[in-house]
């Protein structure tokens, strides 16, 4: 029997109560614990060896007259390897999200809306996410759209949730215009245009979907529905009589709130955030940099952020076997380009950079490895594509990128393909 | 330090990690801060270790560094940080995930030095008077503190209590 005093928890209660903290999967330990504290305290060490052995440098100095000349430091255009003795040890929570981000609500719609959106669908249609898909993001507001697959017997549909309402007016207001059609809570506007036509010559379509609450407080949803058409005539999987049942059943108030933007994503999102996290640290700690770690962008749903000493940086990896990568970088040296295009051998200068740094292996595999180090998500005409999102969604400072040293470091480690790989498994889920 | 001493110290963290780690998370309630607090632990360890290898119980220290970390970081942060702000109420948990967060919710509406009494007593089973000892506190406020935790504990969780408990729970 369960206890169920109204006063307070017997010991054993509250035993049975904090274990059960640990019912399910714990994340990954993290890695090198140990040696990082092993190298902490070696640190610790050599500071105070230096501090003592300093001051009895100047003394000397100072009674024999002597002048010190610093050493200006010998030539290191050949030297790539990294600094790592002052390198204090990674954070796991420096610049990281501690609020729900868009990419936790972005990602929990990912998740969430097939299971809630198939049940209130005709017979027959079910709504998967297709993590292939990324969706298209906002030019103008830096939001995604996601992308899901419909599926009717053996043909699949993309479903894409509207994000900036890009197309909506124009196909409703198309002569004839549209005309509202009442239901619970609000109107409904449907229509279904032809398309340019499908690969295999068939018949295509576009269907828009609306649902305006009549409570302006609330946002309309708009859905977008496209694929190629069954018949001759271009025609959708979901006609208007089956999007008004949709929204007049129970189940669509849980779908409206899953996609109002301005219901941040669950605690449960947020922690499965940090387990993917986990996972990917457990992979990357040995690859990266001592001081970098990888996390999720908040403003950008599949990117990753490179976090170092003095901020985040939009990140993304590569490693082909597809052999040289440009004719103007050779192999086994490092290669870079700031964004013109132009790849320019690098010397381990030790200055941070951002930019893409390509390495191609001289060992015969062919592989060739690349590194995006990038700013801060933004939004306009000009950007890289890769930085493109929720500008405002990323308050970390903008680190400096990577140094030719630790980039060559990540390049050059054995496995870059498997922790890669191993990486995007831990994002898609 | 010796090499092999430095051996130990590796072993000793191995062996040590994944109970350390998770009461850590009892106490902060995210894996991620719970790590920072072991490692931050397993540092000032290391320090010590020419001493610590030779105690009979170099887990208890370790543990106990643990609960006076997390105990110094709180008196300089003062607040929680991620589930304060996540605040999840007590409604009825749906699945193990929102178990957690509902118990761990309630474990961080606790102040601080009340939180690790409840954890010292009541996931670590420690007595009252170890408790008080790696605490630096007196016996009497132990079971004060505890007494008054576990009153919270209730009143935080509310009518969700029962069903947090497992099944199997036999507690009269």
């Amino acid at each position: 029997m369960k206890h169920t005093s109204e006063n307070d928890i017997p010991e054993l209660a509250a035993r049975a109560l904090i274990n059960r903290l640990f019912d399910g999967v714990e994340p990954p330990h993290r890695a090198g614990m140990a040696e990082s504290s092993i190298t902490h305290g070696a640190e610790v060490s050599r500071r105070r060896v230096y501090t003592v052995a300093g001051t009895a440098v100047c003394v000397l100095a100072i009674a024999a007259g002597a002048v010190v000349v610093a050493n200006r430091g010998a030539d290191n255009r050949d030297d790539w390897s990294l600094v790592t003795g002052t390198v204090p040890p990674t954070s796991a929570s420096a610049f990281e999200d501690q609020a729900p981000t868009y990419s936790d609500k972005i990602r929990e719609i990912q998740a969430e809306l097939p299971g809630l959106l198939t049940p209130l669908l005709p017979a027959g249609l079910t709504v998967r996410y297709d993590t292939t898909r990324q969706g298209p993001i906002s030019s103008r507001t830096g939001d995604v759209s996601p992308d899901f697959m419909v599926r009717v017997g053996a043909k699949d549909y993309v479903l894409q949730i509207d994000a900036d309402n890009t197309g909506y007016e124009d196909a409703f207001t198309r002569n004839p215009a549209t005309v509202p059609v009442q239901v619970v809570g609000g109107t409904i506007r449907v229509r279904t245009l032809p398309s340019s036509g499908s690969d295999d010559g068939g018949s295509a379509f576009s269907t828009w979907f609306e649902y305006l609450p009549a409570d302006t407080s609330k946002p309309p949803i708009r859905i977008l529905i496209y694929g190629d058409s069954v018949s001759a005539s271009a025609q959708g999987p979901l006609d208007v009589e089956a999007f008004k049942k949709l929204v007049n059943a129970p189940g669509f108030k849980a779908v409206a709130d899953l996609l109002d933007p301005s219901v941040p994503a669950s605690a449960t999102a947020v922690r499965q955030r940090y387990e993917i996290e986990t996972r990917i640290a457990a992979e990357t700690a040995w690859i990266l940099p001592p001081g970098f770690r990888l996390k999720l962008s908040p403003a950008i749903p599949w990117a990753l952020e490179l976090v170092g000493p003095r901020g985040v940086n939009t990140f993304g990896w590569a490693d082909t076997a597809d052999g040289a990568p440009d004719p103007t970088c050779r192999k086994a040296t490092l290669c870079y380009d700031a964004g013109s295009g132009a790849l320019k051998q690098v010397a381990p200068d030790s200055k941070p950079r951002m930019g893409r740094y390509v390495y191609a292996a001289s060992d015969g595999s062919g592989k060739t490895g690349y590194l995006t180090v990038l700013g801060k998500p933004a939004l306009g005409m000009n950007i890289d594509p890769a930085v493109m999102g929720k500008a405002d969604a990323e308050a970390a400072p903008e680190g400096p990128g990577l140094t030719p040293q630790q980039a060559m470091a990540i390049l050059k480690a054995p496995n870059l393909s498997l922790v890669i790989a191993n990486v995007e498994r831990a994002m898609a889920g | 330090m010796k090499p092999e001493h430095v051996d130990e110290f590796r072993a000793f963290v191995m062996g040590s990690q994944g109970h350390l780690r998770r009461s850590a998370y009892v106490l902060c309630g995210d894996w991620h801060l719970a790590e920072d607090l072991v490692q931050s632990a397993y540092d000032r360890v290391f320090r010590a270790w020419h001493r610590v290898r030779a105690m009979d119980l170099p887990d208890a220290y370790a543990r106990k560094v643990v609960y006076r970390c997390f105990l110094d970081s709180k008196a300089r942060q003062r607040e929680s940080t991620t589930l304060d702000a996540l605040g999840d109420g007590p409604t009825a948990p749906a699945d193990d995930a929102d178990i957690r967060l509902t118990i761990l919710a309630a474990l961080a509406d606790l102040a601080p030095r009340t939180r690790a009494v409840v954890a010292l007593r009541y996931w670590e089973d420690q007595s009252v008077e170890q408790t008080a000892a790696m605490l630096g506190i007196s016996t009497g406020t132990v079971k004060s503190m505890a007494a008054r935790g576990l009153a919270q504990l209730r009143e935080r969780l509310g009518e969700s209590f029962s069903t947090l408990l497992p099944d199997s729970t036999d507690i009269r």
